[in-house]
């Protein structure tokens, strides 16, 4: 069928997109997407699939699109990310491998990093030999992130850390984490943050594995005990921490967008609303009602991709994401959960049918799906904090 | 995906906008609503001396060629000043007149020497031949400039079939009568036809459904645009309250009642906008996707203006269900919008219709 994603496209982003998607589709495991395909069976094999995913979009010349051609990376515009995107989630691709190092860390490096960070760490992040975790949350700091604990005390040409991290995503597979640590002890609480580069297998780092609601084992708590990091690792300036990490916040909230998996995710439900349930009942897309919510979410997906490519030409035009941005982030985060619950109410069974176990390259697990979206509006700041940026820096209005 | 302004796009903007601040500031609203039998005369007059109600015909038939950009540029102007939309509804006259081609073209010429042209759109009206030609019988309700315009234009129906006839307002068996609504900015009449007297059947058959589509497709644009003005100036009266009122101590935008409240109507009026701009676009451009893009954008766009007024209205408080503000003004222009050029139901069951063009991708 024709697409309908050339939309207002100028030529050259119309073939950029069918080059992307003729990639994808010569490139995808056979069977991929249909119920034929058999996903890896064990954690081991799964992340040893992605990997090799990983190496097969850097191959491809795919990995860090956006990133500087002497890094690895493709030199073109957040314009053709945001197609590829696009194109990823319509070919319900895996997700690169790390979004920590391609989304986050990639870009703190390149615009605050040392020459040498450059060097040495991008382009294993786009191979995907390495992956980065994120060690930013504590127990006690979430939301309020910068109530942060974690203290680096400098000792000769090296820095001594001990604390604690939790929410830290695939921290047990990682080589390297990215860690927010408080450096000075006196200065108000934003100022006195720095961030550091952190082996995963240094000595006096533990990690214990969290189980998920989703019954992925991604999370871990990590604990130092007088980890010692050389002061060359130190992300920018000592004490520039927080500015650093806001900064890599917003393109995270940028490049880890949800409006096209909300839109992929639509797609997969109103095809699963016009199949016919095994007990011979009619198709739920019979019914005017299911017809009407459908159409509803179809309405705030077109918003959310739309709203997405224009605040893609803002942040090109500006250099920068700005707070505006944050609004896409909570819709579509919001979005895919209320796409996700919806599933229960218009498919009945075969809305709950099914183990909440991670599914890829088959048909949707309406279980894994919904329980997943829970995640959404929590990480990379919750939807009550994306409220409150907007409302106070975009809005004006006082904190 | 390209779907900003251009600079000819931001001039028209710029022109409306300033020639309705000085013309028709809120607080003058909110006095002429009260009224009885306000006209709009002068602010027609100085509309229409810029030459807005030929400017969505392309170029070759006189026109600015602002497309349907245009027409939700200058319907996005009016909403946000609340101001009569006599010019938006000639637009939409114009736009089914050029539609139904070289029948219409007398017509044209007689709008471009400034009289005024009203469509009624919805079928309520059914046509039959008769020996001296043909006559129109039926009601259609709510319909904007009708008490005005010299030219209706009626879509009604011929042998079973859609037409698209002209009647002459005056003309025997024409009645157009003052419909009150929820909105006191806008005029809007009920229309009834005994036996009216046609003075043109300008298309019929295939011709006249495509003529009709377009016009609808401007209509229901147009009432998107003028929700999503309406309600980013709601949103804005709501904001700088927040901003200074204080109670218990506090400006009231400090808490997140308040806060939240707003950002969710940000998020709202962006979205739509985001889908208005790009559904004008994608018509303009004759994008397969255009209609399903009209019908998700007047949707939200109704949504959105409804909650932008209501929250406006909740926000001020007390002040706010006075008409010492015009919070009050935006949530009933909101509505018309909402029930006009198809409720938000009609088109969430027309994309309900059509959702294996959603799969298409």
């Amino acid at each position: 069928m024709e697409t309908k994603s050339s939309s207002l496209e100028s030529p050259e982003q119309r073939a950029f997109r069918m080059e992307v998607r003729r990639w994808f589709e010569e490139n995808l495991p056979p069977g991929w997407g249909t119920p034929v395909y058999q996903q890896p069976k064990t954690d081991r094999e799964m992340i040893d699939f992605l990997r090799a995913w990983q190496r097969k979009l850097y191959d491809g010349g795919w990995a860090g699109l956006s990133w500087p051609r002497e890094y690895g990376g493709r030199g073109v515009t957040l314009m053709e990310q945001a197609i590829f995107l696009e194109e990823r989630d319509r070919a319900k691709a895996p997700l690169e491998w790390g979004v920590v190092g391609i989304g986050m860390v990639g870009p703190m490096l390149i615009h605050e990093g040392s020459e040498q960070q450059r060097r040495r760490y991008l382009q294993p992040i786009l191979t995907g030999e390495e992956l980065w975790c994120q060690g930013f949350s504590e127990p006690n700091a979430g939301s309020d992130l910068a109530a942060l604990r974690t203290r680096a005390v400098r000792d000769g040409d090296e820095f001594v850390i001990s604390g604690q991290k939790v929410w830290t995503s695939r921290a047990s597979d990682a080589q390297l984490m990215i860690l927010l640590a408080r450096t000075d002890f006196e200065a108000p609480k934003h100022k006195g943050i720095t961030a550091f580069i952190v082996p995963v297998d240094s000595p006096g780092l533990r990690l214990v594995p969290i189980q998920q609601i989703n019954n992925t084992n991604e999370f871990c708590e990590v604990f130092l005990d007088s980890v010692p990091v050389p002061a060359e690792n130190v992300i920018g300036a000592v004490n520039q921490g927080w500015q650093i990490a806001l900064r890599t916040l917003s393109y995270e909230r940028v490049v880890t967008t949800r409006a096209f998996e909300a839109r992929r995710m639509l797609v997969d439900l109103v095809r699963a609303c016009m199949s016919r349930p095994p007990d011979g009942r009619e198709p739920s897309i019979s019914d005017p009602i299911v017809r009407s919510q459908l159409a509803q979410l179809h309405c705030e997906v077109q918003a959310a991709r739309v709203a997405y490519y224009q605040g893609i030409a803002r942040v090109m035009k500006a250099g920068a994401p700005g707070p505006e941005e944050s609004a896409g982030k909570l819709h579509t985060s919001e979005l895919c959960k209320r796409i996700g619950d919806t599933a229960s109410a218009v498919l009945g069974p075969a809305g709950v049918r099914g183990r909440v176990e991670q599914s890829i390259g088959g048909d949707p697990s309406w279980p894994y799906e919904y329980v997943t979206t829970l995640k959404h509006t929590i990480a990379a700041g919750t939807s009550q904090v994306m409220r409150n940026i907007l409302g106070e820096r975009v809005l004006g209005l006082p904190r | 995906m390209n779907i900003e302004e251009t600079e000819e796009h931001k001039l028209l903007r710029d022109t409306v906008r300033t020639l309705l601040q000085s013309s028709l500031p809120v607080d003058k609203v909110q006095k002429l609503v009260d009224v009885e039998g306000w006209d709009d005369g002068e602010l027609w007059d100085e509309l229409s001396a810029i030459g807005l109600s030929g400017m969505l015909l392309p170029e070759s038939s006189g026109g600015g060629g602002f497309g349907f950009a245009g027409l939700t540029i200058v319907a996005e102007e009016i909403g946000r000043a609340l101001a009569p939309d006599a010019v938006v509804a000639n637009g939409v006259g114009t736009i089914l007149l050029e539609a139904c081609g070289g029948a219409a073209s007398p017509l044209l010429r007689s709008v471009a020497d400034g009289e005024r042209v009203a469509a009624a759109l919805g079928r309520g009206a059914r046509a039959r031949t008769t020996a001296g030609g043909s006559v129109v019988s039926g009601r259609c309700a709510l319909v904007p400039e009708a008490g005005k315009a010299g030219i209706l234009v009626v879509e009604c129906d011929l042998g079973g079939g859609p037409a698209v006839v002209v009647l002459r307002r005056g003309g025997r068996g024409v009645m157009a009568a003052d419909a009150p609504t929820i909105d006191p900015t806008r005029r809007r009449y009920d229309v009834v036809l005994e036996e009216a007297e046609v003075s043109a059947v300008l298309a019929t058959g295939t011709e006249a459904a495509s003529a009709l589509e377009r016009a609808r497709t401007a209509e229901t644009l147009a009432a998107a645009a003028d929700s999503i003005g309406a309600a980013q100036k709601a949103l804005d009266l709501a904001v700088e309250y927040a901003k200074v009122r204080e109670q218990f101590d506090t400006k009231i935008g400090a808490f997140q009642s308040i806060k939240h409240l707003l950002v969710d109507t940000y998020v709202a009026v962006k979205n739509a906008r985001a889908a208005m701009l790009y559904a004008s676009r994608a018509v303009d451009a004759g994008q397969a996707d255009g209609a399903l893009a009209v019908m998700a954008a007047k949707v939200l766009a109704g949504q959105a203006g409804v909650q932008a007024g209501a929250n406006a209205v909740q926000v001020l408080g007390g002040i706010g269900f006075t008409k010492e503000v015009p919070a009050h003004l935006y949530l009933r222009r909101a509505k018309l919008n909402e029930a006009s050029a198809g409720s938000t139901i009609e088109h969430l069951k027309g994309i309900g219709d059509r959702l294996e063009e959603v799969l298409a991708w």
